[in-house]
């Protein structure tokens, strides 16, 4: 996806590997290993996620599709270390999510865009600098990195913009752009263009694909939309409803680098009914005739 | 947030001086005056003890001993806005430093509670005495009894603004490193300063009771000891003027605090 991707053939062959001699060191390795979750709701118990294992290599942009409810926005949340599981572990590049916040390693963007209202839009994105102690240490850094930022997501001119003058679309620009101005090792991003626009949607697609080019992270999204999911993975888990399990591990092997035609080719066409086959014929009974 | 935006030009603050003064101190004290005439006219009281505006008005500014009696009572005027700026600060800062270490933990936020709960439930006329003796009969025990009145309405509001402060939030913050320093500083404090300013807004007022009622009680000066002293001397026209001062000290002061707010926060917003 760097630069020097782009330049040469594409070697699907790496996808699977640790090393990627063009993008150097590869970040954002996740093994889950046995993981537990319930939830009590009064008096019932129910469990969540039961004896979930995974691993991601890393450097890799990977989406979890799967119906409303089963649990997919919780292991997202474990990842970022908001929720704990009961029992397994979680680890990203072997240390704990704990580790990895503390140190300033994990950058995550959610569906309601998560603004401060009382900041501008340069200043929501200053945010994890802020927090991080580099808007201290290099404050001409800073703004020079948010600067940029602000053009990379094509709100020059809202820069001192309050994100209730900002629309959905921009706003979840303004949040993107937030979660690229710290390198991470893992960027989490929750469903985040869920309450946009079909069209917009697909515009901010096609954006983080090309904001994430040469990035060394890895990216795990949260998608109910296999579209998406398909069009910007190199790696999709489709889950099961609740408790949550793994239906199937798919390496996306379509052509690199994305560009919008691809969501017109037979092999995506393919893809898109394959996974939304799976999906369907692993509902419950209850709710048969749905979606997804 | 710019400087010059918050704080305005100087022509800028003159002519909200001026509205300030016109809206916020002018028009209530005539609305004021009005009732006055209104209670003592309409009432059909004694003239004995009922003094109408004129008859203050001639017992402060025309009679031969004006100025002498102009002086007691403004001197009460300045003794109780001190009492009760005294007060409004100490409850004020109490308020908020309690409820903004509520961030910090839950537990705090529990073991808080109840005292909140016990400024507000023991009457004030019981606790007074015992503060008198706790913190002797001068200023520290008029502070103690206005910040009383001012910590609760601050407290509880803050305390509710905070749980009002989006969850997303915090868990923003918390991913991307930040401490619950940070989770003060940037989002607890910046997210509750309307609270703030509705919380001073109850507290003024609140401040202006505690402190005639720390007169009253303890230190036996200001406007607070005057109304008693002068409904037993038979001074109406002291007895009055006190009662019409205090109530325009009372609305002045919830005035001032919305007038700051107007001028300062509305406009970075």
């Amino acid at each position: 996806m760097s630069d020097a991707d782009r330049a040469e053939p594409v070697d699907a062959g790496r996808r699977s590997g640790d090393a990627d001699p063009q993008r150097g060191n590869l970040l954002g390795s996740i093994a889950a290993h046995d993981i537990s979750k319930t939830f009590s709701r009064r008096q019932t118990v129910v469990p969540v996620i039961n004896q979930l294992s995974l691993e991601v290599p890393p450097g890799q942009f990977t989406s979890i599709v799967g119906p409303s409810g089963c649990g997919k926005t919780t292991l997202l949340r474990m990842f970022a270390g908001l929720d704990h599981p009961d029992g397994g572990t979680i680890s990203i590049d072997g240390k704990s999510p704990e580790e990895l916040k503390r140190g300033h390693r994990l950058a995550i963007a959610f569906q309601d865009a998560a603004l401060l209202p009382w900041r501008s839009v340069e200043a929501n994105i200053r945010l994890p600098l802020e927090l991080s102690g580099a808007a201290r240490t290099d404050p001409k850094g800073t703004a020079e990195l948010v600067e940029h930022l602000v053009t990379l997501v094509g709100l020059q001119g809202f820069a001192s913009a309050r994100p209730a003058q900002l629309s959905g679309g921009m706003q979840q620009r303004t949040s993107i752009a937030r979660a690229l101005a710290v390198e991470p090792a893992l960027l989490l991003l929750d469903e985040p263009f869920a309450s946009v626009d079909e069209i917009t949607r697909r515009r901010l697609n096609v954006e983080l694909l090309s904001l994430l080019a040469g990035r060394t992270h890895g990216t795990v999204l949260v998608t109910h939309s296999v579209a998406e999911a398909l069009f910007l993975s190199q790696r999709l888990l489709v889950m099961s409803a609740r408790p949550m399990r793994v239906l199937e591990e798919l390496k996306v092997e379509l052509p690199e680098p994305r560009s919008p035609d691809v969501m017109r080719t037979r092999e995506f066409f393919e893809l898109t009914e394959h996974v939304t086959a799976t999906l369907y014929a692993a509902l419950p009974e209850s709710e048969g005739g749905s979606s997804t | 947030m710019k400087v010059g935006r918050v704080f305005g030009s100087a022509s800028d603050w003159l002519l909200q001086a001026v509205v300030f003064l016109a809206v916020g101190v002018i028009a209530p004290a005539a609305g004021l005056v009005a009732v006055w005439f209104g209670v003592v006219n309409g009432l059909h009281l004694p003239a004995y003890f009922a003094k109408s505006p004129v008859a203050a008005w001639q017992y402060f500014v025309s009679s031969p001993s004006a100025a002498a009696n102009r002086q007691v009572i403004v001197q009460a005027l300045g003794t109780t806005g001190r009492d009760a700026a005294l007060g409004f600060v100490a409850g004020m800062l109490v308020g908020l430093a309690a409820a903004y270490l509520t961030v910090f933990s839950e537990r705090i936020k529990a073991a808080l509670m109840p005292f909140a709960l016990a400024a507000r439930a023991v009457p004030l006329v019981a606790m007074t005495p015992l503060i008198a003796l706790t913190f002797g009969y001068g200023l520290s025990s008029v502070t103690v009894v206005g910040a009383i009145v001012v910590f609760f309405p601050t407290f509880v509001a803050m305390v509710e603004a905070l749980n009002a402060v989006p969850r997303s939030g915090e868990e923003l913050i918390e991913v991307f490193g930040g401490t619950r320093w940070d989770r003060l500083i940037k989002l607890a404090v910046p997210g509750t300063v309307r609270a703030v300013f509705a919380s001073a807004r109850i507290g003024a007022p609140g401040a202006v009771i505690g402190a005639t009622f720390a007169e009253w009680l303890i230190t036996g000066r200001g406007i607070g000891y005057l109304m008693v002293s002068a409904s037993e001397t038979s001074d109406f026209n002291d007895l009055w003027a006190s009662v019409f001062l205090v109530t325009l000290l009372s609305i002045v002061l919830y005035n001032l605090v919305a007038f700051l707010q107007k001028a300062t926060l509305d406009r970075v917003r």
